[in-house]
């Protein structure tokens, strides 16, 4: 399987998006796959990967919309080596959003989550962490009324419940 | 409660798993099985949660944001649990079927089996990894993280089911299979399995470190594989090597086992590099310690053959195991003092003979002789021992031996110290040196010797009389000799102050009586360099000031024949003045023909001489030692028409020639009033001039020299075909024994060490016991070994002196100051 080989995604909409491999490698779900689809020894051999230059990948729970941003997000950074995720790395998931990022997900609220769900799903890591830092900057000083209203969320506490949070989470506020 | 979700889910990408770990048909995976699978499961997990969500939280007023809410709200409620647990208790019950329901296929071979099926299923689990990935993610890492530690993720998982369900259950039959493949491949046998290495090194993948699932752990690979291997391997070399060494000899095996190690360590590859040093120590121990004293014991017998490349194997091999090289070593060290021993014992016998030879070669010539009154042809063979060829017998073995630890030691510091103190031990101690055993060593002295002849002569001529019929080394080696042959031997000397007693005697008469060359001199100089490297600038002191006095009498010469420039010629005489200080020179010459009157014409250049020493060097004294001096004088005694003779005479040949300036006929009485000289003295210094025809004695014979009427006649005419004549080879009066006198120069010499080594020691310890006293002596003393009645003797004379003085309770020595 020629490395420079075009990929081709396919969205839930079924539109087709031509792409480098590298782009497409910048979801790990495509990696790993790629990978995966080498036949193995004594394995019946695909013949559509001698003839044909083309792999189709199908992404079902993305829509046409939604991809088009992710590949150009992929796009962007395919010359970029991200580091392996490490879980333990703090500094990383304090660090402020890069000023591009920042510009690419200034979308609506439904195209942010959208694009946050289909990283998730994709399992691009650094697009996933820039949407929720996206998110977590949103939150950030707000009051919970205010954020109620900047998610649309209906406040279905009794009075009491509030009061029993606000107990439980006093060590949380920020005085 | 049966989950219909869960159960829809399944069924949609049981098919698919199968192809993925692999199916009968070898059925091959395409993108969108792949992407269908990962996203079933992707949608079984976040689907799941949400309904999950919307059952407690009616009242969700998000509308149409579709998957989002379970990002956004999944914290909201502190109970909710992701789902992926049923997921992951499908998977692992779809693992253990299919494992179980895995076959060999018909007349396969377990092992056969085990690599083929355990190469596609670790693919095949790398892939179900993948393709669960989300479930890796979202579930298992947090089920881990929250200290679940039975929750792998899918790949281990995969291992952790191969372990149990097809890698335990069959862990016999694999090892019996593996092992009898590796016995196979031992004996040489082609095997049909490949890649075996496969199914050992599934061994290493198959141990789990439950808390860290990256780390690697051997505890399967060391418990179930290594400790069978090594045992196995260990049974096997046993039976082999006790066969083989039985069978085929030593040298034979050695190579063998050699091989055998080669092979073993090559075949290493394919295990894991934990069993190296196990290994390793079963090889050593069942090929090498096992047989190790069956192996030494070869090399005498090798070392017989010059076998030294199959020496250098036995060395390969052994030194593999360092507990087996000291007693090769001993075996070595041993085998060269034989040898060394035994070559001197041959020399001797040798030397023996040939003197035997020669010695009757002599005494026959002798009766020849006299019957046809013609001379004596052959001269009286003088020393049985050679030193040449003594000193050039322990080189053979030195270097014989120097050899072998190159070629087959590696010239490994421990074999060359063994050979040091082998050779230290032949050199020092043998027949020819110490005939028994209580004799002092004699090499150094001969060494000495072979100095001599070294430095006296490069064309070999010096050997005529000695070695003409001593045939033991041919004489082409005297050639060949070397500095760093004499240099080689001189380390080994125990008695090092010996040899420069010994040295210093031969460099005297080297100084004295030859004419050193620039080129001698440059020899003689490298040599005292060499010494002086090879033990210490004290050491070589005397020797050079030797060439020091030498020298600076060469310039008290000039002086003192500017001096006689002034002076009337006719009454003196040129000198050439060699003015030795008797500290360095001392025991070598001694004065003891006081008696000797100077004849008269002399004794004006004698006061000159002294007048102008005690001016430059006031307070010194200075003794004249007549019996080593010689004169040169011109004889008027030729043929009318012919240049005079020139007369090389002793001073004492001298005074008796003198004697007949007045008078052509003298007696003994008169000769021996007028001279002063001792009667034998006299008797010595006339028979050459007697034997040259230049004196007649009346009546002849030497045993009428000494009556005091006989009468000599200095003849009017010489004839000689030479101009030059030398009368000065006198035979010495009393035989002097050159031996004795530098053994007790040596005794002396030693003494005086100890007694200064003694108050040095004692000065700084004030008080020592006996023993102590003893032990610190050997320590000090470095240039000779003092034996115990020599430093007892030495003790003996301090405490004479008062140097020292008994201790109270009689056990040691106090030091008085």
């Amino acid at each position: 399987m020629s490395t420079n080989r075009s990929i081709v995604i396919i969205t839930s909409d079924n539109e087709k998006f031509t792409v480098e491999r590298k782009v497409a490698e910048k979801s790990l779900l495509i990696k790993n796959m790629l990978k995966n689809l080498l036949p193995v020894d004594g394995e019946a051999s695909d013949s559509e990967d001698e003839d044909n230059d083309i792999i189709e990948v199908p992404t079902q729970n993305v829509r046409s919309a939604v991809m088009k941003n992710i590949l150009e997000w992929c796009e962007h950074y395919k010359d970029v080596e991200f580091p392996e995720e490490d879980q333990e790395d703090d500094s990383k998931k304090s660090a402020p959003i890069d000023p591009w990022d920042k510009n690419f997900l200034n979308v609506d609220q439904e195209m942010l989550y959208e694009i946050i769900l289909a990283a998730n799903y994709l399992n691009i890591k650094p697009l996933l962490n820039a949407g929720c830092k996206i998110v977590a900057e949103m939150i950030r000083g707000k009051s919970p009324e205010e954020i109620r209203k900047t998610f649309n969320i209906v406040n279905d506490f009794t009075p009491e419940e509030e009061a029993a949070i606000r107990r439980e989470n006093e060590w949380a506020e920020d005085r | 409660m049966p989950d219909s979700f869960l159960e829809s889910t399944w069924k949609s990408i049981e098919p698919s798993l199968n192809i993925i770990l692999g199916d009968d048909q070898n059925s091959s995976l395409d993108s969108l099985m792949y992407t269908n699978t990962y996203t079933k499961v992707y949608n079984y997990c976040t689907a799941s949660s949400k309904r999950f969500h919307v059952n407690n939280n009616n009242n969700n007023g998000n509308n149409g944001n579709g998957n989002n809410s379970d990002i956004m709200n999944s914290n909201s409620n502190a109970t909710v649990r992701l789902v992926g647990s049923d997921l992951y208790e499908k998977i692992k019950e779809f693992l253990k079927y299919y494992l179980l329901n895995s076959k060999p296929r018909d007349n396969e071979s377990f092992v056969d089996y085990y690599i083929r099926s355990w190469k596609r299923y670790l693919i095949g689990s790398k892939r179900l990894n993948d393709v669960m990935d989300y479930l890796n993610r979202y579930w298992v890492t947090k089920e881990r993280s929250s200290g679940h530690r039975d929750v792998y993720d899918i790949f281990s998982l995969c291992l952790l089911s191969w372990r149990d369900y097809k890698f335990y259950p069959n862990l016999n039959i694999l090892m019996d299979e593996i092992m009898e493949q590796i016995q196979l491949h031992r004996q040489g046998v082609n095997s049909s399995i490949k890649q075996l290495n496969i199914a050992i090194k599934s061994f290493v993948l198959l141990g789990f470190d439950a808390n860290d699932l990256r780390k690697q752990n051997l505890s399967v690979y060391i418990n179930d594989f290594e400790k069978r291997f090594l045992t196995d391997t260990h049974n096997f070399y046993a039976i082999e090597s006790a066969k083989f060494i039985s069978e085929n000899g030593v040298v034979n095996y050695v190579n063998k086992a050699l091989d055998r190690i080669d092979e073993e360590l090559k075949n290493l590859e394919d295990l894991n590099d934990h069993t190296r040093k196990p290994l390793n120590d079963v090889l050593n121990n069942v090929l090498i310690k096992t047989h190790q004293d069956q192996i030494r014991n070869e090399l005498p017998t090798l070392l017989n053959q010059k076998r030294y490349l199959d020496i250098k194997k036995i060395n390969t091999l052994l030194k593999r195991v360092p507990s087996t090289l000291p007693l090769l070593l001993e075996i070595f060290q041993k085998y060269i003092e034989n040898e060394g021993a035994q070559e001197i014992i041959q020399f001797k016998k040798l030397s023996d003979e040939n003197f035997k030879t020669a010695n009757e070669a002599y005494i026959e010539s002798l009766n020849v002789a006299a019957n046809s009154k013609t001379k004596v042809k052959i001269k009286k063979p003088q020393d049985i021992i050679d030193p040449n060829n003594y000193i050039k017998s322990l080189l053979k073995i030195y270097n014989k031996f120097k050899g072998v630890v190159e070629v087959s030691f590696d010239n490994n510091p421990a074999f060359i110290k063994a050979l040091d103190s082998a050779c230290q031990k032949f050199i020092n101690y043998n027949v020819v040196s110490t005939p028994t055993s209580r004799s002092r060593p004699r090499t150094p002295e001969y060494l000495a010797k072979y100095c001599d002849e070294f430095l006296k002569g490069k064309n070999n001529n010096i050997n005529t009389s000695v070695n003409t019929n001593n045939n033991i080394i041919d004489n082409d080696n005297l050639n060949n000799m070397n500095i760093e042959e004499i240099i080689t031997i001189f380390k080994f000397l125990e008695d090092k102050e010996s040899f420069e007693i010994w040295y210093r005697r031969c460099l005297s008469k080297r100084l004295l009586f030859n004419n050193l060359s620039a080129e001698d001199g440059e020899n003689e100089e490298l040599i005292i360099q060499r010494l002086k490297t090879a033990n210490s600038v004290e050491y070589t002191n005397k020797i050079t000031n030797m060439f020091n006095d030498i020298r600076i009498s060469k310039n008290l010469g000039v002086i003192y024949k500017d001096l006689i420039t002034d002076v009337n010629k006719d009454s003196v005489v040129e000198l050439e003045p060699k003015i030795l200080d008797t500290a360095s020179w001392g025991s070598i010459f001694r004065n003891n023909n006081d008696s000797f009157i100077l004849p008269e014409e002399l004794v004006l250049s004698e006061e000159l001489f002294t007048k102008l020493y005690k001016e430059r060097h006031n307070g010194r004294q200075l003794n004249w030692i007549w019996e080593r001096s010689k004169i040169e004088v011109k004889a008027n005694i030729s043929k009318p028409g012919k240049p005079p003779y020139l007369f090389t005479v002793s001073l004492f040949q001298y005074a008796i020639l003198s004697c007949f300036q007045e008078e052509d006929i003298l007696t003994t009485s008169i000769l021996l009033e007028k001279t002063a000289l001792p009667a034998e003295v006299f008797k010595q210094n006339m028979i050459p001039f007697i034997k040259n025809k230049l004196i007649i004695q009346n009546p002849p014979g030497e045993k009428n020299i000494l009556k005091s009427s006989t009468t000599f006649t200095m003849v009017k005419e010489y004839t000689s075909k030479k101009i030059k004549v030398n009368f000065s080879t006198v035979k010495p009066v009393e035989t002097r024994n050159e031996e004795k006198e530098t053994n007790e120069e040596i005794e002396r010499r030693k003494h005086e060490i100890l007694k200064a080594g003694i108050v040095r020691i004692m000065k700084a310890r004030k008080h020592l016991r006996h023993e102590n006293l003893i032990t610190e002596v050997y320590q000090i003393i470095d240039r000779f070994k003092p034996t115990v009645s020599e430093i007892k003797s030495a003790i003996e004379v301090l405490l004479d002196e008062q140097y020292l003085a008994r201790d109270d309770e009689s056990t040691g020595y106090n030091y008085l100051s």
